[in-house]
């Protein structure tokens, strides 16, 4: 039942009777969701950081694309939860594991998004610029840069949803700490409120960094609205 | 002969150097500063590839090119360029587009932005300039585009069909605009077009760029204004039918029908 849930969540966030019982600390959900959380954003944004780099530099430099490239897609494709045991096994369960995982999938998924913003802008924006004399740098930094943000920011979000899934299938797999740790808990015994209720906890906390994303691209991309970066005459 | 204006000599270019066609086929011509020349011609003739040489866009694999004495080695601050598309950035406001140009010549910021005004005013958008492109129709984006190219002042303004997906009303507005910065700042204008029509409203004179080679070079001494008078004109209809000639496609052509 959803009040049930809600309940769940609410009585259990900062201090639980329930959890001491099934082997973790009694401090409630919350300092496993701030864990998680917090590999979420570390991981994402390290991520986030390479991805963009490493895409705005293929989109730039043929050799640089065709050395990332593969290597990006080998990433982009594979299932990365795969990793996640020799993550736990090489950098152990402080959460380090968790930010890698986290970091490789947000790093893929970014240098997708940001070439193909690179890449779908009209060459005429860059020639433009040119004949007005701007030079090689000017023309990255005020055209193709702010160009390709629209294509980035929807990589950020796609990014930023699935991290949260990322880093608690992680946490599941291993570790005294985090949310997916919580939910392999509460499901030894059979807890379905407790681990819909640490669920829709996650909901609230990957709808509010999605919230923050949204506000700061509609400050960011107001251009953006209706926009035709293609090239496509008009 | 003066080295004034644009020179072109054994100009030829060869997009890939594995195959043997060439898209500029050895072009000698000069085009006097001031002059507003149009060139008109089918797709996949060589305008676009001619226009963009001269902008620096492409390389001449044979042929010298120099503009205003000075051999083209790329783009240059002495050569401006409206595209087809529209390339007015979209993330810029229209105050920030006109200055671009400007900025990249490091122009002090209360200069630029008094001289973007000066060109905003000039195009009809005094009162655009803290607006965002998409908030303008297709037609005022292209005065923008005219506005920053200006502000520049380039000695030698290259358009490569500007106005071609705009509606008849809008482009002649803008041809009117056009003209009027043509005659005050005496810029030599080389303007493509597939529109003939446009081509006579315009041009001192008319090339006609055909397999990557010129295949006419027609005077258009019709007197300014050109309105519908002076478009219907004896001089004008012959110039007209003479280009209709050039192009394969009066009747009776052996091509037959397209």
């Amino acid at each position: 039942m959803p009040h049930q849930v809600a309940g769940n969540a609410i009585f259990n966030l900062v201090s639980s009777e329930r959890l001491p019982g099934i082997g973790l600390p009694s401090g409630g959900y919350l300092p496993h969701l701030l864990f998680t959380a917090r590999n979420v954003l570390t991981g994402g944004v390290i991520g986030v950081a390479v991805g963009i780099a490493a895409g705005l530099a293929s989109a730039e430099r043929r050799e640089i694309g065709q050395v990332l490239g593969p290597i990006m897609s080998l990433f982009g494709t594979m299932p990365i939860i795969v990793l996640a045991p020799f993550f736990l096994i090489w950098f152990g369960l402080s959460g380090t594991a968790q930010v890698v995982q986290v970091a490789i999938y947000s790093a893929a998924i970014l240098y997708v998004f940001t070439l193909r913003g690179v890449n779908n802008l009209s060459p005429a924006f860059s020639e433009y610029a040119a004949t007005l004399g701007a030079s090689a740098t000017t023309r990255f930094l005020r055209v193709r840069l702010p160009g390709s943000l629209p294509e980035i920011f929807g990589g950020l979000r796609i990014a930023f949803a699935g991290n949260w899934g990322i880093a608690a299938a992680t946490e599941m797999l291993g570790g005294q700490y985090g949310s997916g740790r919580v939910i392999v808990a509460l499901r030894s015994v059979y807890d379905l409120t407790g681990i819909m209720a640490v669920v829709a906890l996650l909901a609230v906390l990957a709808l509010l960094v999605d919230g923050t994303l949204l506000a700061i691209r509609a400050r960011l991309l107001r251009w953006a609205s209706v926009a035709n970066l293609s090239g496509a005459a008009r | 002969m003066s080295m004034d204006g644009i020179n072109l000599d054994g100009v030829s270019v060869r997009y890939d150097p594995n195959v043997d066609e060439l898209a500029l086929n050895d072009i000698t011509l000069r085009i006097p500063a001031g002059q507003f020349v149009c060139i008109v011609g089918k797709s996949g003739g060589g305008k676009s590839t001619l226009v963009r040489t001269l902008a620096g866009l492409v390389k001449p694999s044979q042929g010298s090119l120099t503009v205003g004495g000075k051999a083209v080695e790329g783009p240059g601050e002495d050569r401006g360029m409206v595209f087809q598309e529209d390339t007015v950035f979209p993330w810029l406001r229209v105050q920030d587009n006109v200055e671009f140009g400007l900025r990249a010549r490091s122009m002090p910021k209360q200069e630029r932005s008094r001289k973007a005004q000066e060109w905003l005013a000039a195009v009809g958008l005094a009162d655009a300039a803290g607006k965002w492109p998409r908030e303008l129709s297709g037609g005022m984006r292209k005065r923008v585009a005219l506005a920053t190219v200006f502000a520049t002042e380039p000695e030698t303004l290259i358009m490569d069909e500007p106005f071609g997906a705009l509606d008849f009303v809008t482009r002649s507005v803008l041809h009117s605009v056009l003209l009027d910065l043509w005659r005050q700042t005496e810029t030599t204008i080389v303007f493509v077009t597939h529109d003939i029509e446009e081509a006579l409203v315009l041009g001192d004179r008319i090339l006609i760029v055909s397999d990557g080679g010129i295949l006419a070079d027609l005077d258009c001494p019709l007197p300014r204004p050109r309105l519908e008078d002076e478009r219907s004109s004896p001089e004008a209809l012959a110039i007209t039918r003479e280009i209709v000639r050039r192009l394969g496609l009066s009747a009776g052509t052996p091509e037959g029908p397209a």
